[in-house]
């Protein structure tokens, strides 16, 4: 599964990044990348099974109390 | 000038919008704390958003073709606007992401039982981004194509049901306490119509800026048409029934029946909740990477399409443990969480752009 997701998380930076370098977008570059490795970081948590905060939860308990 | 290159014509912004508004209300029922007053609800309802509408056309009046980030910028100044332009963002993220998670519940309650929500989401998430990636000339298109099937659908299950409407289900009127009455018709306020707010971050790409007054006045009108119809529908067919189901819309068109040849038409519902719903995420993500461009100083906002929707979907599947938490949520927590967002933030930066008497002429601020 981890596998899978690096292969399409490999498919969408092939995708991408060649063009940005192409045209020097360096910091699009950079925002790019900073969002897919956060974006990777948690598909790969979620897909192993590491229980991650519930942020809705989270909001909703505190307007319930 | 914005990220944003594409223009939109008033019609389509119009057809976007009651799309939007349509998203997920034509399986959830707004207002349906009120039960079987719930119709009169999203009337009342209506005014409060009409309020809130004429607050987002007179900041976008008073701004015209402005991106919604630099209005913030020149009204809050360089870090505050962009602090201001992140808790606005994150909200429609979060939004787009509550889309996502009705979406995997209402697939995986009713139809596709079997399969693992991710893949519900994922598929959704994956056409929004090719169609966000495109711009919102391609949305707003994209409404123009499945707004008009969707009404058509909607109207031909109202036709068909007319004839199991019970009179008797309706009484008696409003025999509600007045507090939870307003309370329903203030949650209808806020969903859907209060969310048009996201419709801010396209205003300035409206080819005739002097109307996006018109356009919300003329959507949030039409679609609370077609809401207060499917109230009745719901009510007329299912009377008091409907609050035992999470999907009323879907129920009530189950009792289609003509002639032992025409049934099983509920799909139509669920056809229509999967184009409007669609319309509403892919406009939301757009929204979400076009902002979040603008934040960055990013010359194009294409490049976000994917991490973005990967993260909403991420999010989606975090929201809740189960469908009751989602209904919890969307009944208590809702009408209450969405209101900074909805008139605090416009409203708050309309009053001070009307204290420093913002934009001044000539300046760039």
């Amino acid at each position: 599964m981890i596998l899978l997701l690096l292969f399409g998380f490999s498919l969408i930076f092939l995708r991408e990044v060649p063009r940005l370098i192409q045209r020097r977008y360096w910091r699009e570059l950079l925002v790019f990348c900073l969002f897919m490795a956060v974006a990777l970081l948690f598909s790969v948590l979620l897909t192993i099974g590491v229980k991650l905060p519930q942020v809705t939860t989270a909001i909703g308990d505190f307007f319930l109390k | 000038m914005g990220l944003e290159q594409g223009r939109i014509s008033a019609t389509q912004l119009t057809m976007l919008i009651i799309s939007f508004l349509l998203g997920t209300t034509l399986l959830f029922s707004p207002g349906g704390v009120a039960g079987r007053d719930s119709w009169i609800a999203l009337l009342v309802g209506m005014v409060e958003g009409l309020l809130f509408a004429f607050i987002y056309a007179t900041l976008a009046v008073r701004f015209p073709g402005r991106p919604l980030i630099q209005v913030f910028h020149s009204v809050y100044g360089s870090v505050g606007g962009k602090v201001i332009a992140l808790f606005f963002l994150g909200y429609l993220f979060h939004l787009g992401s509550l889309v996502l998670t009705n979406f995997s519940f209402f697939f995986n309650t009713l139809i596709l039982i079997e399969t693992p929500s991710a893949v519900i989401v994922f598929s959704i998430v994956a056409i929004s981004v090719y169609a966000a990636r495109h711009g919102l000339e391609v949305v707003a298109r994209c409404g123009q194509v499945l707004l008009p099937f969707a009404l058509f659908f909607f109207i031909l299950t109202f036709i068909l049901l007319i004839k199991d409407f019970r009179l008797e289900h309706f009484q008696p009127v409003l025999a509600i306490s007045a507090k939870r009455f307003f309370f329903a018709a203030h949650s209808a306020a806020v969903f859907p119509f209060g969310e048009s707010v996201g419709f801010l971050l396209a205003l300035p790409a409206l080819s005739d800026p002097e109307k996006p007054w018109k356009c919300l006045l003329l959507g949030i009108i039409i679609s609370t048409g077609v809401l207060v119809l499917s109230a009745l529908r719901n009510t007329g067919t299912l009377g008091i029934l409907q609050d035992i189901f999470f999907f009323p819309s879907f129920q009530a068109t189950r009792q289609i029946n003509v002639g032992q040849i025409l049934t099983r038409v509920e799909i139509l519902v669920a056809v229509n909740f999967l184009a409007m719903g669609f319309l509403k995420y892919t406009f939301l993500l757009y929204g979400v990477i076009l902002g979040t461009a603008e934040v960055f100083g990013l010359r194009e906002y294409r490049i976000l399409g994917y991490p973005v929707g990967i993260l909403m979907g991420i999010l989606s599947l975090l929201n809740f443990a189960g469908i009751h938490e989602n209904f919890e949520f969307l009944e208590k927590v809702y009408p209450f969480y969405a209101l900074p967002f909805q008139v605090g933030i416009p409203l708050f930066t309309l009053i001070i752009a009307m204290i420093r008497k913002l934009p001044r002429e000539g300046g760039e601020t």
